[in-house]
C-alpha cells in the first residue's frame, strides 16, 4: 500500500525539475524510457479499469490467468474508474501502471501530453503483427502519429427491434434504411386519447438512452473533420440530413410529447427500461445491452441488427458504431515492461477476449476472437459481431480537445431539436468555428 | 521574556518591529506568500504559457487571453454561476430566516425543530448529491413516483436544462441548516422590549418583523450574505457530482461535466474541465484570473460596508 | 459574550386576554393565535419534508440492486447486509481512516496556526497589521479554485501529489477564514487582563495561553467545529490530490465506487453515503450544544 501523508522516495526513472516539468524527455524521437530487464523478478503492476461488480469479477478472473501465466507478476485491480478519474490519475503522483479506458477518444488528450507511453518500440521490438486486430479499433489507440494504447473489447451500436410490436404493426424484420425506420417509428407509436405517447416507434431525442451525434454521425457517414483537420460539421451535407431526419420525426410526435414519453421511460441502465418493458420497439444499443435483457427481462421477444442505413448509401448498411476501450501505460508506471506485457496480452490473447468478451457481453477487438464460436451462441449477439467486422463500421476521431467537439454537437442537437435553433445552417457554420477555435486553442505551443 | 515594564518600553517603540508580533504572525505570512501570493502571480504566468502539467510550460504570448472571446462556454459559465449567485443565495437566505423565525416563535420543541432542519447540513455533500440524484430521477426516482401517485407529471429534475440547477438550489436548500441555526440565535437575540415597544406604535406581525427583527439582525444578514457568495462563486461539489453521476456507469460518464446543455456548468466547472480534463493550464489560468478579479469587486464592496471590522 | 447564546429573552406568543377588554382585542388575539397555530403547522410539516429524503435514501440503500429506480419506494425484502456488503466490496473503513486523519491534522493545524496570527492582529499593535486584516480577509473570500493550477503544480513538482500533505500542510501556516473569526472573538477580551499578564512578566505566547486561550473557548470549538466538518466534506482537494491514489483517498471521493461501466448500484451508494454521513452525525449528537454555539458565534461575531 501506498503511504498516504509521507512522500514515497522520488522515483529514480523521472528526472524531476522543480520547474513543474514532470517528464523532461518527451517528444524526442527517442524512447522515452528506458526498458526495464525482461528478466523474471517479482513485480506488482496495478490496472484501473471501469468496471465493477459482476463484471470486476470477471476481469479479475482474467487477470488471474495473466498472474498464473506470468508468475513473476502480480496484478493490482481497482475497478469503478471513469474516464475523468483516469485522467486525473495522469496529472502527477503516483499513477497506475496500466489504465483500461472505458472510451478510447480520451486516447487524444492522454497521448500528445505524453500522459500514456508511446507503444511503438514496444511494437517494433516484440514484432507484433498489428493485423490481427481489427482496424478501426486498432486506429482508436493512436493520435497525433503516437500510438498509446492498444483496444481490449469495444462496444459496437447497432439497432434493438421488439419482434411482437413490429408484428402487430404488420411490419416484417427490421427497418434497413433511414426513412424504413421513419415509417416503422410512426406506424408503431400508439398514442393515448390526448395525444400522449403511449408506446413509442423510435425515439429520436438526443441524449435519450444512447443517442449520442457521437454513435449516429458515423451510421449517417457525417465527417468531423476534413482532411486539412478543420470541423466539417458545417460542410459535410450529411449533418444537415441528420438534422432534418430527426426533426421530421420529432414533430410528427410533438417535440413536448416526446420529452413527457422520454421522462417516464424507466432509467436507461434498469430493468425499466422502455425497450425491455416494450414501451419503446426500435431502440439504437450497444451490444452489452443483451446482457441486460437476459438478466432483466428474458421473456423479451426482441431482435437485433445493423443500425438502418441513410437511403443514398446501401452500401453502409451492416456497418455499426464503435466505441473502443482501450488499454495503455501511464507515463509514471515504474514497470513499464511488466504492464506492457499485460497490455499486450490482454489485447492480443484470444482466450482472454473471448472469455472476457462473454462475460461482459462485449465486442472483442481482434479477428481471431471476433471468430470465436462461443461468442456466436449468444442470443441476439452475432448481428453485433458481423458488425464490428463490417469495413464501414468506424469511431469518431481522436483529438487533443478530448470529446469536447461531441459534447458541443450534443448541446447543439439538443437545442435544435427544441425548435431553438433558427437557421440550421448558420447554427452547424458556427459549431465549427466553435470546435475549430477551441482545437486550436489546446494545441498552441504543443511541440511537435 | 520580557523584563517587567516592557509595556511602557513597548509604547515608545511604536513605529519599531513588534517582534513578539512578527513571531506570532510568522506562520501566516509565509502561508499568505506560499499558498496565495506565489500562485496568484504564478497564475498570470502559466496564463501566458501552453502547459499541460507533464510536459515543460511554454511560452506562448497572449493566446490563452485571446480565447477568451472566442470560448462559447464561458459565457454559459458566467451565466450560470450569476444564476447560483442573484437567485440561488436570496432563496437560500430567505428560507434559512423563514424557517429561523417561524422556529424562533415555536415555545415547545424548538431544540427539535433546530436538529431536525440542520441535520441535512451534516451529509458529506457529495453523499447529499448522489442522494439527490437518486431522489429526483425523472423516470423512477421516489419523488417522482410520489407525484406521479398524486396526478401531477413530475419534472426530469437534473435532466431538464432548464430544471437543473433550480433542482441544484433545492438540494442546497435542503442542506441549509447551518444558515438557520445562525439566524435563528439572531432572531433570539433580538430584545423583547422593541417588539413591545413597537406593538405599542400599533405595528402587526410584518410591520415587526420589518422594523424591529430586520434591522436588528441585520450585521448577521450581511455576514450571512458574504459567505452564501463566497460559497456561490466557488460552487463546484454539487455540480460536478450530480453531472458526473447522471449518466449512469463509467463508459457514459466522460461527456458529463455541465450535464445536460451545458447547464450545469458553473464557473469553477469550467475552469476544472480546461484545467484537469484538456490539461489545458494556461486557459484555466486566464478563467483564474477572471474569477480572482470578480471575487475580489464582491469582497471590497462587502468590506467597505462593513468597515466596521477594522 | 453570554449574550450571544441562542438564548430566549422571553417567551413570545399571545397572553390570555384579561377581563375587561373589549370585543374588538378579543378577536383580534383569536386571529393571531389562529396563524401561530397555522404557522407552527406549517413549520411541522416542513420538518417532516425535510426528513422526508433521509428516509427515501435509506430505504434505497435497504433495496437489493435491481428495486432501485424501478418506481418503488418501499424494499420487497429489507436487505440489510447491504451495509455489510459495502464494507466487503469497497475499503470504506480506509477511507473513512484517510477521511479522520485530513480532519484531525487539518484541525489541529487551522488551530495552531490561526490562534496566534488572529491573537496578534487582535491584540497588538504593529505596523501593518490593518492591511494585514484586510489581506486575511481578501483570502478568506477568494474562490479556492484561484489559487488551484499554480499550487497543484507546485505540490506535483515537489512530488506530493497522491498525499495528504497538500491538502493538509497549508493549513498549518493560517487559514484566512478561521483567523479572522478568532481575532473577532480575541477582540473581546478585555485589554486589562492582557495588560495585568504583562505586568507579571509573561511573554506574548504564555499570555495567550495562559489568559486568552481559556477565556475564548467556545471560538476555539467553533473554529475547530468548522474545520472538521469542512476537511471531512471536501470533495474538490481530495479529488485532484489524491484522486489518482486509492490507497489515500477519503470517504467522498471514494463514494462513487459503485459504478459499472454501465451501471450505478444505487442501493450501495447509497448505503454507503448514509454510513459516511454517520460520524459526523454522531459527534454532533454528543456535542450538539459546542455545534451549536460554535455555529451561532460565528454568525453573529462574522
Amino acid at each position: 500500500m501506498r503511504s498516504v501523508l509521507v512522500p514515497r522516495p522520488l522515483r529514480r526513472v523521472i528526472p524531476m525539475a522543480v520547474s513543474g516539468a514532470l517528464l523532461t524527455a518527451c517528444g524526442v524521437a527517442a524512447p522515452d524510457v528506458p526498458l526495464d530487464q525482461p528478466g523474471h523478478e517479482p513485480v506488482t503492476i496495478s490496472v484501473w479499469s471501469a468496471y465493477n461488480g459482476r463484471e470486476l469479477d470477471a476481469f479479475n478472473k482474467v487477470l488471474g490467468r495473466f498472474e498464473r501465466e506470468h508468475p513473476w507478476i502480480t496484478v493490482d485491480s481497482l475497478g469503478s474508474q471513469d474516464n475523468d478519474r483516469m485522467v486525473a490519475a495522469l496529472r502527477g503522483g503516483p499513477a497506475p501502471d496500466v489504465q483500461w479506458a472505458p472510451q478510447s477518444e480520451l486516447a487524444g488528450v492522454y497521448c500528445p501530453s505524453g500522459g500514456w507511453r508511446d507503444l511503438t518500440h514496444y511494437i517494433e521490438r516484440d514484432k507484433l503483427n498489428t493485423k490481427r486486430f481489427l482496424p478501426a479499433p486498432y486506429q482508436a489507440g493512436s493520435s497525433e502519429g503516437k500510438r498509446c494504447g492498444l483496444p481490449v473489447l469495444g462496444d459496437i451500436y447497432g439497432l434493438y427491434y421488439n419482434k411482437r410490436k413490429l408484428k402487430d404493426a404488420g411490419l416484417d424484420g427490421p427497418p434497413k434504411t433511414m426513412s424504413e425506420l421513419d415509417q416503422y417509428a410512426r406506424k408503431v407509436t400508439k398514442r393515448g386519447p390526448n395525444g400522449a405517447i403511449k408506446e413509442a416507434g423510435y425515439a429520436p431525442l438526443t441524449m435519450f438512452y444512447a443517442n449520442r451525434p457521437a454513435y449516429e454521425a458515423q451510421l449517417w457517414g457525417a465527417r468531423w473533420f476534413d482532411e486539412a483537420g478543420s470541423s466539417a460539421v458545417g460542410t459535410d451535407s450529411k449533418w444537415r440530413e441528420m438534422l432534418d431526419w430527426r426533426k421530421n420525426l420529432i414533430d410528427w410526435y410533438g417535440y413536448d410529447r416526446l420529452r413527457a414519453f422520454s421522462a417516464g421511460a424507466g432509467a436507461q441502465y434498469t430493468a425499466s427500461n422502455a425497450f425491455q418493458t416494450g414501451k419503446l420497439a426500435l431502440m439504437l444499443d450497444g451490444e452489452f445491452r443483451t446482457a441486460f435483457i437476459e438478466d432483466e427481462a428474458p421473456e423479451l421477444d426482441y431482435g437485433t441488427a445493423p443500425f438502418p442505413a441513410p437511403d443514398d448509401e446501401p452500401q453502409r448498411y451492416g456497418s455499426g458504431a464503435w466505441t473502443v476501450h482501450l488499454a495503455g501505460i501511464t507515463h509514471r508506471s515504474e514497470h513499464p515492461e511488466a504492464a506492457w506485457r499485460l497490455v499486450k496480452w490482454l489485447a492480443t490473447d484470444t482466450g482472454a477476449q473471448t472469455e472476457l468478451a462473454k462475460e461482459l457481453h462485449n465486442v472483442p477487438t481482434t479477428k481471431a476472437a471476433l471468430r470465436s464460436p462461443e461468442l456466436a451462441k449468444i442470443p441476439n449477439f452475432k448481428p453485433f459481431l458481423k458488425m464490428a467486422g463490417h469495413p464501414h463500421s468506424t469511431l469518431p476521431p481522436n483529438t487533443p480537445a478530448g470529446l469536447s467537439y461531441q459534447d458541443s454537437m450534443s448541446t447543439f442537437f439538443q437545442e435544435w431539436e427544441s425548435g431553438k435553433v433558427a437557421n440550421p445552417e448558420t447554427g452547424l457554420r458556427n459549431e465549427a468555428e466553435a470546435i475549430d477555435n477551441f482545437l486550436r486553442q489546446v494545441t498552441i505551443g504543443r511541440e511537435e | 521574556m520580557r523584563a517587567p515594564g516592557s509595556l511602557a518600553r513597548r509604547r515608545g517603540f511604536r513605529k519599531r518591529i513588534n517582534w513578539p508580533a512578527m513571531g506570532l504572525m510568522a506562520p501566516w505570512f509565509l502561508g499568505f506568500g506560499v499558498f496565495f501570493l506565489y500562485p496568484l502571480l504564478a497564475n498570470v504566468y502559466i496564463s501566458l504559457t501552453r502547459y499541460d502539467l507533464i510536459t515543460p510550460a511554454k511560452f506562448i504570448g497572449l493566446d490563452n487571453w485571446r480565447f477568451l472571446f472566442q470560448d462559447d462556454a464561458l459565457l454559459t459559465g458566467i451565466g450560470n454561476s450569476a444564476w447560483i449567485l442573484l437567485i440561488g443565495v436570496p432563496v437560500k437566505i430567505a428560507f434559512a430566516f423563514l424557517v429561523a423565525l417561524m422556529i424562533s416563535r415555536v415555545k415547545r420543541g424548538s431544540g427539535i425543530l433546530r436538529t431536525v432542519f440542520y441535520l441535512p447540513y451534516l451529509m458529506p455533500l457529495v453523499a447529499a448529491s448522489l442522494g439527490f440524484v437518486v431522489l429526483l430521477n425523472p423516470s423512477a426516482g421516489p419523488v417522482n413516483t410520489v407525484l406521479s401517485h398524486l396526478g401531477v407529471d413530475g419534472p426530469l429534475w437534473f435532466d431538464d436544462p432548464g430544471w437543473a440547477k433550480p433542482s441544484l438550489l433545492l438540494l442546497d436548500t435542503w442542506m441549509v441548516g447551518n444558515l438557520m441555526v445562525i439566524f435563528l440565535a439572531a432572531v433570539l437575540d433580538v430584545p423583547q422590549q422593541l417588539y413591545e415597544a413597537a406593538e405599542i406604535d400599533g405595528a402587526g406581525r410584518f410591520g415587526k418583523l420589518w422594523h424591529v427583527t430586520l434591522p436588528a439582525i441585520r450585521p448577521v444578514l450581511v455576514f450571512a450574505g458574504v459567505t452564501a457568495c463566497i460559497d456561490a462563486l466557488q460552487y463546484f461539489t454539487q455540480a460536478y457530482v450530480v453531472a458526473t453521476s447522471l449518466s449512469g456507469g463509467a463508459t457514459n460518464g466522460a461527456e458529463s461535466l455541465g450535464y445536460p446543455n451545458d447547464s450545469t456548468l458553473f464557473f469553477p466547472v469550467l475552469l476544472y474541465k480546461q484545467g484537469f480534463r484538456y490539461f489545458n493550464m494556461g486557459y484555466a489560468s486566464v478563467l483564474a484570473l477572471l474569477l480572482f478579479a470578480v471575487s475580489f469587486c464582491i469582497a471590497f464592496v462587502m468590506l467597505r460596508r462593513a468597515s466596521r471590522w477594522s | 459574550m453570554s449574550t450571544l447564546a441562542p438564548t430566549r429573552r422571553r417567551a413570545a406568543g399571545p397572553q390570555p386576554p384579561r377581563p375587561g377588554l373589549d370585543r374588538q382585542v378579543v378577536r383580534r388575539r383569536r386571529q393571531q393565535f389562529l396563524e401561530t397555530v397555522a404557522e407552527r403547522a406549517f413549520v411541522i410539516a416542513l420538518a417532516f419534508l425535510v426528513l422526508v429524503p433521509f428516509v427515501l435514501i435509506a430505504l434505497t440503500a435497504l433495496m437489493s440492486n435491481s428495486q432501485t429506480l424501478s418506481a418503488s419506494l418501499w424494499p420487497e425484502t429489507f436487505q440489510w447486509h447491504n451495509f455489510v456488503e459495502v464494507f466487503e466490496r469497497i475499503p470504506l473503513a480506509r477511507y473513512a481512516g484517510n477521511t479522520l486523519l485530513y480532519a484531525v491534522l487539518g484541525t489541529l493545524g487551522t488551530l495552531l496556526s490561526s490562534v496566534p496570527a488572529a491573537y496578534a492582529m487582535a491584540k497588538l499593535e504593529w505596523r501593518g497589521r490593518h492591511v494585514w486584516l484586510l489581506m486575511t480577509v481578501g483570502v478568506m473570500m477568494l474562490p479556492p479554485q484561484v489559487t488551484l493550477v499554480p499550487l497543484f503544480s507546485m505540490w506535483a513538482s515537489v512530488d506530493l501529489v497522491g498525499t495528504l500533505v497538500p491538502l493538509v500542510a497549508p493549513l498549518f501556516f493560517g487559514h484566512a477564514f478561521s483567523i479572522f473569526l478568532l481575532r473577532q472573538f480575541f477582540l473581546t477580551v478585555p485589554q486589562e487582563y492582557l495588560e495585568a499578564a504583562r505586568l507579571d512578566g509573561c511573554s506574548e505566547l504564555r499570555t495567550l495561553v495562559r489568559v486568552v486561550l481559556p477565556m475564548t473557548k467556545p471560538a476555539l470549538a467553533a473554529v475547530a467545529v468548522f474545520q472538521f466538518t469542512f476537511c471531512w466534506n471536501d470533495f474538490l482537494g481530495p479529488l485532484l490530490y489524491v484522486g489518482n491514489n486509492e490507497s489515500a483517498w477519503t470517504l467522498p471521493v471514494g463514494l462513487t465506487q459503485f459504478r459499472g461501466s454501465y451501471q450505478v448500484e444505487w442501493n450501495l451508494t447509497m448505503a454507503a453515503s448514509l454510513l459516511a454521513a454517520l460520524p459526523v452525525v454522531i459527534l454532533f449528537f454528543f456535542a450538539q450544544k459546542s455545534f451549536v454555539k460554535g455555529i451561532t458565534l460565528t454568525g453573529v461575531k462574522g
